[in-house]
């Protein structure tokens, strides 16, 4: 028998897994759309509003969507990931997940699956689906209607642009999509670590690190180059790709130490 | 199947649990695990399952070291905590989920235990009592024919019929191929099913013996007067409930209260006896 990786066994324990965390994942989800939904219904732009911003495309942007978007599929991913090994804090749950005959390897890919990749995709999906709804009923609601592009000077047919637009408007936008990797391996992290208020705590030591991190990183850089040196567009683009590498790598790290402390976990 | 070497254990490290503790336990074996509260009863079982972690020393389990927590010896550990979690389901999707893990899993004997405890198959887990999810986790650990049973407190909830059902599917439930430990309190409960007695005290093992081992060295008596050659007594309403050296190879059936507050009071006079 192999005793670190089984592929049945591994379905076996997703079937499990879902058992008990399906339902309120599936609840979770339609609290998600509910709340999207609400936000895309109280920012419908009003037939009299002017003030749009124009893209590349001479599409008019929806301002609301994008802050949107970070900040509810940050709370959204953090939670889901913060949510999945609490159960590990309390002891009568710990005994029967400990004891279930699957490896830590199986366990753990089995975390990361439901945590962060079906959370992120479902995450993605949902907002999609949403804005596309939305998206239909507003450019038919606009149908017809002209607003000055301040691009172009010029009085423009309203077509409000997809969210795909939004986010390739920027080419660096790109290098943000590893950060949903980043925060769920954090509170995934968090959910193993701490045996109560995983979230809260998590939270708070992720904010104290990165105050630490950005006031060292800012005083170093002040003292190594102020007045020396002033970054083109082309060492900005090499920041985010340094950025972009250095985000895999601790989450490739948060997730080794993830397994480790889900294998050395005692009840 | 347990070996037991020169095991260090403790929550903290100035206050350990277990010192140097050394054992083996055998198949076909009903231990009765014993201690006063805190002495480390759960714990010890905790260790046999790799829920903790030993400080020092060695501890195989059928050839597997439980720290490592291999599906290959978690699928022949039935471990029945005394505080244990159900999800929120019904019984058939509990065990259409937990089942498959289990590869000699029984469903007959499943059922034929969800009846003998006589449990309300369609309602959910988390609505039945404390006593009828007990009996649930009891039968589908009984269900996966898992070498190694692992009990810790067992009888706590029970009602009397289901206390007595218990003995009895235990006493069914033994093989040659099987090891049961059993930890309680309520050691009447455990009245002739259990054959082998451990008692934990003071960090260590303080008796390890069968019952007729310990019928055959003590015996247990009413007697009207304590004298001298009385380990220990303990009033009752005829007299004294007594302990004294089986020294006329006296049959008596084995009182494991009177024998637990006995060892625990006067485990001097014992020790040789059972060293």
């Amino acid at each position: 028998m192999n005793n670190t990786f089984n592929i049945n066994r591994f379905g076996l324990l997703l079937k499990r897994q879902w058992l008990d965390f399906g339902k309120i994942y599936l609840m979770s989800l339609i609290v998600l759309t509910v709340i999207v939904v609400g936000f895309y219904f109280f920012n419908i732009p009003r037939l009299n509003q002017s003030n749009f911003i124009w893209n590349d495309n001479g599409h008019a942007q929806l301002a609301f969507r994008m802050p949107i978007f970070l900040s509810i599929g940050f709370l959204f991913l953090t939670i889901e990931a913060s949510t999945y090994f609490s159960g590990l804090g309390q002891k009568s749950k710990a005994i029967m997940e400990l004891m279930t005959p699957a490896s830590t390897t199986e366990k753990f890919f089995c975390a990361v699956l439901f945590s962060v990749i079906l959370s992120l995709l479902s995450y993605l999906l949902i907002f999609f689906i949403v804005d596309s709804i939305f998206l239909n009923y507003i450019n038919e609601l606009w149908k017809n209607q002209k607003a000055l592009d301040y691009n172009t000077n010029k009085l423009t047919f309203v077509s409000f642009s997809p969210f795909y637009d939004d986010l390739t408007s920027d080419t660096r936008n790109k290098f943000l999509f590893v950060f949903p990797l980043f925060f769920s391996s954090v509170f995934l992290l968090g959910s193993v670590y701490f045996n109560r208020f995983h979230y809260i705590k998590t939270a708070l030591s992720l904010t104290a690190l990165f105050t630490l991190v950005i006031f060292l990183g800012f005083k170093t850089s002040k003292w190594l180059l102020e007045g020396k040196y002033n970054a083109g567009t082309n060492e900005r683009d090499f920041v985010f790709i340094i950025l972009f590498v250095a985000s895999i790598l601790v989450t490739l790290f948060i997730w080794i130490i993830t397994y480790v402390r889900l294998k050395e976990k005692e009840v | 199947m347990i070996n037991i070497n020169n095991l260090n254990f403790g929550y903290t490290k100035h206050k350990p649990l277990f010192k140097n503790m050394s054992m083996r336990l055998s198949n076909g074996h009903i231990y009765g695990l014993l201690g006063k509260n805190g002495a480390g009863k759960s714990t010890l079982l905790k260790n046999l399952a790799g829920l903790v972690y030993a400080q020092s020393g060695t501890l195989d389990v059928m050839g597997y070291d439980p720290a490592k927590r291999q599906p290959a010896l978690l699928e022949q550990i039935c471990f029945i905590p005394e505080e244990f979690y159900l999800p929120p389901v019904k019984i058939d999707a509990y065990i259409k989920a937990n089942a498959a893990f289990y590869k000699n899993f029984d469903h007959n004997y499943f059922t034929d235990l969800i009846k003998e405890f006589d449990i309300p198959v369609e309602h959910k887990l988390i609505n039945m009592s404390y006593g009828q999810k007990k009996k649930v986790i009891i039968a589908f650990g009984l269900a996966t024919q898992a070498k190694l049973v692992i009990m810790d407190e067992p009888t706590n909830g029970l009602d009397i019929p289901s206390k007595a059902q218990f003995r009895k599917i235990m006493a069914s439930a033994m093989t040659d191929e099987r090891c049961i430990i059993i930890s309680t309190h309520q050691v009447r409960d455990l009245d002739n099913l259990i054959d082998t007695v451990i008692m934990l005290d003071e960090n260590d093992i303080v008796l390890k013996a069968t019952v007729e081992e310990i019928t055959a060295k003590l015996t247990f008596k009413k007697v009207k007067e304590i004298d001298d050659s009385i380990f220990y007594a303990e009033p009752s309403l005829s007299g004294y409930s007594a302990v004294m050296p089986n020294y006329h190879q006296e049959e008596s059936k084995l009182d494991m209260e009177l024998l637990f507050n006995a060892i625990l009071a006067e485990k001097i006079k014992f020790k040789p006896l059972f060293s």
